[in-house]
């Protein structure tokens, strides 16, 4: 009797460990067990890097030896999107790509000049058309053995170590134009390589294009044309060298720990899809001018939210974190926390655009009158406290060739809310309407984010105070959004700019050049595409300089035909005796990290 | 029995079909697609990826070939083949001398993460879900069953009251708080348990209870009303004008009886939570499924959300099975045949 009673009473709990535990009930489910072949095998990282989580710098390592220098880090939520050179997606992608497969020249964080990382050095031909690039001879392909738990060199078919060579960087080259892998960022190289624009777009032959192997280690660039940033693109995040033998072997599944050829100064250890990136230093990376040995033997990168990563800082369990905007109030009243805690200045641009086409913004007194009315400070200051800064150009101060920060502020007080009702008044009379209330509904449109729903209320509230002018708000899903805005961009939308290279032709002609695919606001200033066509091939940096600042004062300023808000910025927490990078971009040299304490 | 398990397999693939068709249509539906982005790709690029990932294709060829994929098996020689591997959820090595592999399901490649699979995902991070979720519902269940028990034998006493109110909060608090209310006391101020990650047991605690408690709650309200309604049956009351000590009325009839309502909750809990749940993922730092139902959707992912939703329909069609077949194991008068 007490017999149908006890296995009533654990009816359920064994019904539930039969459906959890025992994968084989499903169908959809093969673990490697069930699958010989399949062999995804992780290798021994993530239990390793468990207990290494809990002590940030004394791992549990064998005795005598010096212990390995770890560091454990947040580097955003979710999974990095690719750390393939040629496929990958966004600015974190970016850093990841950069420690494992270096450039032929790498910027400097503090100067913005170019310093040689994968070249020794480099020649330009007078006619300013021709790169000539000399290689480090001595940098070999390396991978990570799991069951020796070292870097290896990767040797070739004969057994003889495979060295980067100029026919590699060909091969990534090409790999980034050729229209079958899809790079994201093709768009960006092609129209500064003789014959790639046609090559991507299909139309072209591969045998064209200006990319050639001198030598074994000599690699050489023909652009079509004099710009002054060309070097910078030679070296943006899809020009590197890549292993062709791998991706013909492995296909797209090629940057898994097990298959990855790397050269640069760290190497993949593993990779916890989700969770956990490990880094670990490639003894074989020579070290060069722009890219130093690395000091820190492990990195390992937790993909988490910046709130947990900010829960996890705390409790000791990562050396550093983006902290979420919202918490930096209370970090700066923390005697401890306020020590440990960074802003830096971002690259990212946080704009919004005015549709020029569309009533009542074809009319530049009503834009001006929008645009004036917009506190910028208080808008910083005051609701999203997150170390931004406020802003009026839209290429930060920070990028060379822009204006400065000093110059931007001395150019305008943006700021003038008579000015903007003079401007409104102008707006009305242009219009032949009496009163704001004749003038059509308007709309300001913008995706899903909580930064961006606080300041599209803001801007409302400015808005009403300062013109009586009372817009709706329409916060959309973010794909729907970005689609709508392909075809047709709202009213007033939000717009914004992260660089793809550090040079005021990335932000402005890239983006609001009256043909530019960017140009969401359908804005049309002839003299504003004379400016920047002149200031992209201009070498003189005075008269460059000149041209831009004239250009981003046409542009936000005198036709306003965006609004430029803040600069984003980068708040971190960095425990003490960390020393580290601070990259406004976000895309950190960790060969430059040490730890002191 | 056989029968009933065969022909509710057969209903399955009719779910499964149905359900494919209507998220595959109504994921192409939605405005924005998979290359939709902030920086938005030019038209050429974005051509050429539409290209690679057959989405230039009409949608019903799209469909064809993605259930194709799926159901046909393909055998290869036995050559190392990374790319395939990862591509294909079944690769069955022979053992004859050409070393024949046999590969079957490929889901897809994902949009969002470039150089993964879906199967890969589903290797990957469908285990982890399920650990987690599993262990959840032992939470709920070792909470949940004793405390409506208690409460439900024990009606109006300062116990029912006290196991009730844990009840109330339980299901009150939401695990958006709870989770982190958790890491701060046991993760930040305490330092015994690690805020987040994933390996080890002691990962598990903090997110297996905060996923457990509010289920738990649940079940327990559950167990005690179904308790108090069939303690005021007839048959109760004969089995205790037979005499029958009241360990025997309540635990042979009352409990086995009442258990009806918890095994019908239980059956959809179990796809849900061994699927993976995006809040306490996300919470604490654990790679598992939950995060892609949400993330393929806002991405436009479409392998990833045909994958994550054809999986939770399975989950949720084999549960109800077993639920069902529970059924008659706990009530004779209920049979299928």
């Amino acid at each position: 009797m007490s017999k149908v009673f006890r296995v009533l009473s654990t009816l359920i709990v064994v019904v539930v460990l039969a459906a959890a535990c025992t994968p084989a009930a499903a169908p959809t489910q093969a673990p490697a067990e069930t699958s010989p072949t399949t062999a995804p095998e992780q290798p021994a990282a993530p239990t390793e890097a468990a207990p290494a989580a809990e002590a940030p710098t004394e791992a549990p390592a064998p005795a005598a030896e010096t212990e390995p220098v770890v560091i454990n880090g947040q580097i955003g939520a979710n999974d990095p999107r690719s750390i393939d050179p040629q496929r990958a997606v966004d600015t974190r992608d970016w850093g990841l790509v950069n420690q494992f497969f270096p450039s032929m020249a790498i910027q400097d964080l503090e100067t913005g000049e170019l310093e040689p990382a994968m070249a020794e050095s480099w020649e330009v031909s007078d006619d300013g058309l021709v790169f000539t690039f000399h290689m480090m001879e001595n940098v070999p392909w390396v991978r990570f053995n799991a069951d020796t738990g070292q870097v290896e060199e990767v040797k070739d078919d004969s057994g003889a170590t495979r060295y980067v060579t100029a026919n590699d960087f060909v091969y990534g080259f090409m790999r980034a134009l050729n229209p079958e892998t899809g790079s994201p960022a093709a768009y960006m190289l092609a129209p500064y390589i003789v014959g790639a624009a046609e090559y991507n777009a299909g139309t072209g032959a591969a045998e064209d294009v200006g990319l050639r192997a001198v030598d074994e280690y000599t690699f050489e660039v023909t652009a079509p044309e004099k710009v002054g940033f060309a070097l910078a693109i030679y070296s943006i995040i899809n020009s590197k060298a890549t292993p062709q033998w791998e991706i013909e072997a492995s296909g797209d599944s090629w940057t898994e720990p097990e298959t990855i050829n790397t050269y640069g100064p760290y190497a993949l250890k593993g990779w916890e899809h989700e969770a956990t990136m490990t880094l670990i230093k490639n003894p074989f990376w020579p070290g060069s001018e722009g890219i130093q040995q690395p000091k820190i033997d492990e990195i390992n990168l937790k993909f988490i939210d910046e709130v947990v990563g900010l829960r996890d800082f705390e409790a000791g369990s990562v050396d550093w974190t983006i902290v979420p905007g919202d918490q930096i109030a209370r970090l700066k009243a923390d005697p401890a926390l306020s020590e440990q805690l960074a802003i830096v200045p971002g690259v990212c641009v946080q704009a919004w655009n005015f549709n020029t086409t569309k009533p009542p913004f074809d009319n530049v007194h009503i834009r001006r009158a929008f645009n004036y009315s917009v506190d910028r400070n208080s808008l910083v200051d005051n609701v999203l406290t997150g170390g931004q800064t406020a802003a009026v150009f839209y290429t930060p101060p920070g990028v060379p060739g822009a204006p400065s920060a000093t110059d931007a502020a001395k150019q305008v007080q943006l700021y003038n809310p008579e000015k903007a009702k003079e401007e409104l008044a102008l707006g009305l009379a242009d219009l032949g309407l009496t009163s704001v209330s004749e003038l059509p509904a308007i709309t300001l449109e913008f995706g899903n984010a909580a930064e961006l729903s606080a300041v599209g209320q803001t801007l409302q509230a400015m808005w009403l105070e300062n013109l009586g002018i009372q817009v709706e708000i329409a916060q959309i899903d973010n794909t729907v959004y970005w689609s709508k805005q392909e075809e047709d961009g709202g009213q007033i939308h939000r717009g914004g700019w992260c660089p793809d290279y550090n040079d005021p032709n990335n932000y402005l002609r890239d983006v609001y050049r009256s043909d530019s695919i960017y140009n969401y606001g359908k804005w049309n200033n002839a003299e504003f595409d004379r400016l920047i066509d002149e200031a992209r091939v201009e070498t003189d940096p005075a008269k460059r300089l000149e041209m831009y600042t004239q250009a981003e004062t046409l542009l936000s300023v005198e036709d306003s035909a965006t609004m430029v808000l803040y600069y984003a910025g980068r708040p971190q927490l960095t425990r003490p005796g960390l020393q580290r990078t601070f990259s406004p971009a976000g895309t950190e040299y960790f060969w430059d990290w040490e730890v002191t304490e | 029995m056989g029968k009933f398990v065969i022909r509710r397999i057969l209903w399955m693939f009719l779910v499964l079909f149905v359900v494919s068709v209507v998220t595959f249509l109504l994921m192409h539906a939605v405005p924005g697609g998979p290359f939709t982005a902030e920086k938005r790709l030019p038209a050429a690029t974005l051509k050429q990826l539409e290209a690679k990932y057959n989405l230039d294709a009409p949608l019903h060829i799209q469909y064809v070939t993605y259930i194709r994929d799926i159901m046909v098996p393909v055998v290869t020689d036995g050559k190392k083949n990374a790319a395939l591997d990862h591509k294909y959820l079944i690769n069955i090595q022979l053992k004859d001398e050409k070393n024949t592999v046999i590969r079957w399901m490929d889901f897809g490649p994902s949009f969002r993460n470039v150089n993964r699979t879906v199967s890969d995902i589903f290797r990957d991070n469908l285990p982890v879900s399920m650990r987690l979720g599993g262990a959840a519902l032992l939470v709920t269940m070792f909470i949940g069953l004793p405390l409506g028990i208690v409460s439900g034998l024990k009606r109006n006493s300062l116990v029912d009251y006290t196991a009730m109110a844990i009840a109330v909060l339980g299901v009150s608090v939401p695990v958006i708080i709870l989770g982190p209310l958790l890491q701060y006391a046991l993760g930040v101020q305490a330092k015994i348990l690690p805020v987040s990650g994933w390996g080890d047991f002691k990962h598990l605690i903090l997110p297996a209870f905060a996923l457990g408690i509010a289920d738990s709650a649940l079940v327990a309200r559950l167990t005690r009303a179904s308790l108090l309604e069939v303690l005021s049956k007839d048959y109760i009351r004969t089995a205790r004008a037979k005499g029958l000590a009241e360990r025997l009325v309540v635990f042979r009839h009352a409990l086995r009886n009442s258990l009806i309502p918890i095994i019908t909750v239980t059956g959809p809990m179990i796809a849900y939570i061994l699927t993976g749940t995006f809040v306490v993922e996300t919470i604490f730092g654990i790679p598992g499924m939950g995060r892609f139902f949400v993330t393929s959707i806002s991405g436009r992912d479409y392998p990833v959300i045909m994958g994550a939703v054809l999986l939770f329909a399975i989950f949720l069609v084999l549960a109800n099975t077993l639920v069902d077949i529970v059924y008659i194991w706990l009530d004779p008068r209920i049979s299928y045949e």
